[in-house]
């Protein structure tokens, strides 16, 4: 069964507290292209679980800081 | 748009257009004679090594347009092509069953290659089409 993600996160505001951290380079950072970094922001993209460990630690935080799963 | 979304764009484009061509040309013969004296399998061919041509074309040229976007493609355009070519397996298999079917009766080979041409196309363009949708609205979570 196709269903939607239900993992949201806190990416963009997380950019912006990192010094208006661009989605370019945080694609840069991460290796991916700023596509994927727009579709994880928006939530039509939910990225491995080595991908989110990357994102995590570019903000210095744990995965659970960024990426949430309602009940 | 990434690269990888617009290698599916070409893809579908010249998929449509060489298949569009080859259908015209064919049912063009056919209308001047019968489908039995129809020089099908050279048309065949031609649109088949066509369409490999005109995307490896096509492709570089986009690349040399724009070439920081060239070849960059992660783990998302992956599972996007991975889901793509998924989606569209299941019409190449109707179509090799329905090819089966038609060699068991003995169909002319006319039809039987005819019909496995146009299941390679109708996955190719499903593929894409599901590629597409997954680049514009999200990959689905199974």
């Amino acid at each position: 069964m196709v269903r939607a993600t239900r993992v949201t996160n806190s990416i963009r505001a997380m950019r912006a507290e990192h010094g208006d951290l661009t989605q370019a380079e945080l694609a840069e950072r991460l290796g991916v292209t700023r596509q994927t970094v727009i579709a994880i922001e928006q939530g039509k993209y939910s990225p491995t679980l080595e991908m989110a460990f990357q994102i995590a630690r570019v903000f210095g935080v744990s995965i659970d800081d960024v990426f949430n799963y309602p009940e | 748009m990434s690269s990888g979304q617009k290698g599916v764009w070409i893809e579908l484009a010249v998929a449509i257009a060489t298949y569009v061509v080859y259908a015209i040309v064919v049912l063009g013969e056919v209308g001047r004679s019968s489908w039995a004296t129809v020089p099908y399998a050279p048309l065949m061919l031609w649109a088949i090594g066509a369409s490999v041509v005109a995307t490896v074309i096509v492709r570089t040229v986009v690349a040399a347009i724009a070439p920081k976007d060239a070849d960059k493609r992660d783990v998302r355009d992956k599972q996007i092509y991975r889901f793509g070519e998924y989606t569209g397996h299941w019409v190449l298999v109707a179509g090799a069953i329905a090819a089966l079917l038609l060699a068991v009766i003995k169909v002319d080979y006319f039809w039987i290659a005819n019909e496995i041409y146009l299941a390679f196309f109708v996955s190719s363009v499903l593929a894409a089409v599901a590629k597409l949708s997954a680049y514009g609205r999200g990959l689905p979570a199974w």
